[in-house]
């Protein structure tokens, strides 16, 4: 009898503890989405590229706003000067206020940019500056490329200065062979044998696929209609469409994959690419050039998770949360039965 | 002698004489260290080894920012109307007056109602309307008929009267129904800080905050009017008490200007770096417009105002702020006050009893406007030779150099590389600021060229790179 009540006792006991647990449990997480949403992010673009010595190149600082409303943004990005030597440092199409000017120092480039205004933050995906490089020296393994901690990002209505909670570096691997083995290279596109839809051969990436008379009107139609910012993908292999000028050779890359291809518009300018190899969850640039490379376009958009919204989270905790919630509750019930009370 | 002092001083006494020679002689001692150090650092630097990159765009360069000029009360008149033809060859966008109340009598008492004449004031702003420019009006100094004691240098008997008279200025000003002028920048006070406009603080009994409330007061009191910008402190100097104590006083602050005298032009583009710093951490501060609204190499008169000192001066302050500048950087001042026959006026020009004549400075504005186009990359500045880089859409290359010494009289041949060039034939012109010019011809056969340029102390030069057809 006494033991009949002990283990009622506890059972009742389990059932209004795990229950509570539960909803804090799984109130926090929803919490900590809730307090990542807005959180922005940095990024260098490509984050994995590999080039020779003295080839020089450029990349781009690219933001993830989140929710927040962006003002400014103080960039310092860092890398090894024995290896690199950064040339200019300028701010991106987002950011049309140069703050204080852009400043190449050994080892480290710095710039800070503003908004168009204040009742125009920036919202969403772009580039913030782009960096130009020279390749010095071979590297025997990949060396970073980093945001340096006085990086800061400051929005609107935000009770803390600094909105930017996480960057992502760049690895960046050197040859010593005059030959370019870039990570954005045409050899990955070859090597799909990739075609457009309309069954032409895709040409390489080197290939002069206009003149300078074009360029007006390239510029002019070139654009990225699918996928956008403000639609998630909720493929891994997402429709990419576009247009540009008829019959020019359009030349896509996929970040941060990254994947070239060279598609070719259709008479009435459209053009369409649909990757072969899934993409990854998360956070996409598509760069598109048309011409000699003087027309360029670009357009940022997510693959969404299988849950279909972006989330910081994880599913699999979730469900493990519940799962032990769920036990809790069953172990409370079950125990008078077991017992036989 | 020398055993007679052996003989009759204690070693103590010997010991204090020391000590106090000592002590009398350190203070010379370390200033003369001090000199030595100067004169070393003035001597040392690094020459420029210039190399431009004409495929490597920076930006557009800004032109307006420079085009913007502050006149002194000097005389209690509208000065510039006698100068008027030069002043509008100087294409201003933005001309600055104070000393608005009390050179032009505007504020007046009948029994216990101010009345307000602005007829005098408005043939000056008439006159800066004529050239092509917007005026920007400093509400300075205490009407004599409101401030305590008459002084025009005190804070008022009675603050709404001097929210009043602000609001009434604008409405005169900006108001749809009387001059109309849009955009017209109103700064509270000039010079705060300086004993002789009020020593003005930041707090206490004679608050620039207090002052420049009852303005905002007055500014939001102000009907039916366009578009207007409130903005201060105009300090003497760039003082982040001042700058932070205005943009968290909760008061309308359009934007933020102060003052900079300063022989280093250096310190211009770090007196930006040092702002910015202190806005980020406040995002609805960060883009506000910025306005230096005094600049010269030292706020005294000085007879270098009248020489292509002041010239090469403004030529590297411009370098320096090409990028990540202010909205306006005024140049102090249009025209000489009277009686500076000797030439030590700030004036672009001389006083009208002095010939009307333009000094070297007055032609640095346009001159500088040949560099209007993309900006391109360019490395190797030095110590004293600085330099900028443009590319205009006829693709001429354009790279100013200015060999500015504060100190002395440095001259210097410098190297000037251009990379990635075409190959083909280049006109090479060489344009030195009220100085000669020359042109030659080189063809390049690879993606280079090189030219060696004399660079003599306080000069300026435009080197311009066309490929022949």
């Amino acid at each position: 009898m006494y033991m009949k009540k002990f283990f009622l006792i506890v059972s009742i006991l389990l059932v209004i503890v795990a229950i509570p647990v539960t909803v804090y449990l799984v109130s926090q997480r929803q919490e900590l989405r809730k307090k990542a949403a807005p959180a922005t992010t940095l990024s260098l673009v490509p984050a994995s590229i590999t080039k020779t010595v003295g080839s020089e190149f450029s990349m781009e600082v690219q933001i993830d706003t989140g929710d927040n409303q962006v003002i400014a943004a103080e960039l310092h990005v860092s890398y090894d000067p024995t290896y690199l030597e950064a040339t200019t440092i300028t701010n991106g199409v987002l950011f049309p206020n140069v703050l204080t000017s852009g400043r190449v120092e050994s080892g480290q480039a710095s710039i800070t940019v503003g908004a168009p205004s204040n009742v125009q933050p920036v919202t969403g995906r772009g580039t913030v500056a782009v960096i130009q490089f020279k390749a010095l020296a071979p590297s025997a393994s990949p060396i970073s490329l980093r945001f340096a901690e006085s990086t800061l990002v400051s929005g609107l209505g935000e009770e803390s200065t600094n909105v930017l909670t996480t960057t992502r570096p760049a690895t960046l691997t050197i040859g010593g062979s005059q030959e370019e083995s870039s990570g954005l290279s045409a050899t990955q596109s070859a090597s799909l044998d990739l075609s457009d839809e309309s069954g032409q051969a895709p040409i390489q990436s080197g290939q002069d696929a206009s003149d300078s008379g074009q360029e007006a009107s390239q510029a002019a139609s070139l654009e990225i209609l699918t996928p956008t910012a403000q639609s998630p993908s909720q493929s891994q292999t997402p429709t990419i469409k576009g247009t540009a000028a008829p019959g020019s050779k359009v030349t896509l890359t996929i970040y941060s994959e990254p994947i070239t291809v060279v598609v070719t518009a259709d008479a009435n300018g459209n053009w369409v690419y649909v990757p072969q190899t899934p993409l990854a969850p998360g956070p996409h640039t598509i760069v598109v050039t048309a011409g000699d490379g003087s027309v360029t376009t670009t357009e940022s958009f997510v693959v969404a998770t299988d849950s279909g919204v972006p989330v910081s989270g994880t599913f699999e905790l979730t469900i493990l949360l519940m799962s032990l919630a769920f036990l809790l509750i069953g172990v409370g019930i079950a125990i008078p039965f077991v017992t036989g009370s | 002698m020398e055993n007679y002092l052996i003989r009759r001083v204690s070693p103590r006494t010997s010991s204090l004489v020391s000590l106090a020679a000592l002590l009398l002689f350190l203070p010379f001692l370390l200033f003369g260290a001090y000199q030595t150090v100067i004169l070393v650092s003035r001597a040392t630097g690094t020459p420029a080894t210039i190399i431009v990159d004409a495929k490597a765009p920076l930006g557009l360069i800004p032109t307006d920012f420079y085009h913007a000029f502050s006149q002194g009360g000097e005389e209690a008149t509208d000065m510039l109307a006698p100068v008027v033809d030069q002043v509008r060859s100087l294409r201003p966008r933005i001309i600055r007056i104070d000393h608005i109340y009390d050179h032009h009598n505007v504020v007046g008492r009948s029994g216990d109602q101010l009345t307000f004449d602005f007829s005098s004031l408005d043939r000056s702003v008439d006159t800066i309307l004529a050239v092509g420019a917007k005026p920007m009006l400093v509400l300075s100094f205490m009407p004599q008929v409101i401030a305590q004691g008459g002084s025009i240098i005190n804070p008022p008997n009675n603050w709404d009267e001097w929210a009043l008279v602000v609001q009434r200025t604008i409405e005169h000003y900006s108001g749809r129904g009387a001059k109309n002028i849009s955009g017209i920048y109103y700064e509270v006070w000039n010079e705060p800080d300086l004993a002789q406009f009020g020593s003005w603080k930041v707090g206490g009994e004679k608050s620039y905050l207090q002052l420049y409330r009852y303005a905002s007061i007055g500014a939001r009191r102000a009907q039916n009017v366009n578009t207007f910008y409130l903005g201060g402190p105009s300090t003497t100097g760039l003082y982040k008490n001042w700058i932070m104590a205005l943009i968290t006083s909760g008061n309308r602050v359009d934007y933020l200007s102060w003052h900079s005298y300063l022989n280093e032009p250096l310190r211009f583009e770090q007196d930006q770096r040092n702002l910015i710093s202190w806005l980020l951490p406040y995002p609805q501060f960060t883009l506000i417009p910025t306005l230096i609204t005094e600049a010269g190499f030292t706020g005294n008169k000085d007879r270098r105002y009248g020489t292509s000192f002041a010239a090469a001066y403004t030529a590297a302050v411009v370098r320096q702020l090409i990028s990540g500048g202010p909205d306006f950087l005024f140049s102090f001042q249009l025209k000489d006050g009277p009686g500076q026959e000797e030439g030590n006026g700030w004036g672009l020009i001389t006083h009208e009893g002095n010939g009307k004549r333009p000094k070297p400075r007055y032609s640095v504005y346009t001159y500088l406007d040949a560099m209007a186009g993309t900006r391109v990359n360019l490395t190797g500045e030095g110590t004293w030779v600085t330099a900028y880089a443009s590319v205009d859409k006829d693709k001429t290359i354009r790279i100013l150099l200015v060999n500015f010494d504060p100190y002395g009289s440095h001259t210097e041949t410098v190297p000037v590389t251009l990379t990635n060039l075409e190959s083909g034939t280049y006109t090479i012109r060489q344009r030195y600021f009220l100085g000669q010019n020359t042109t030659s011809q080189e063809t390049v056969t690879t993606t280079e060229l090189k030219k060696e340029i004399l660079m003599p102390a306080q000069s300026i030069v435009i080197l311009e790179v066309t490929r022949t057809p």
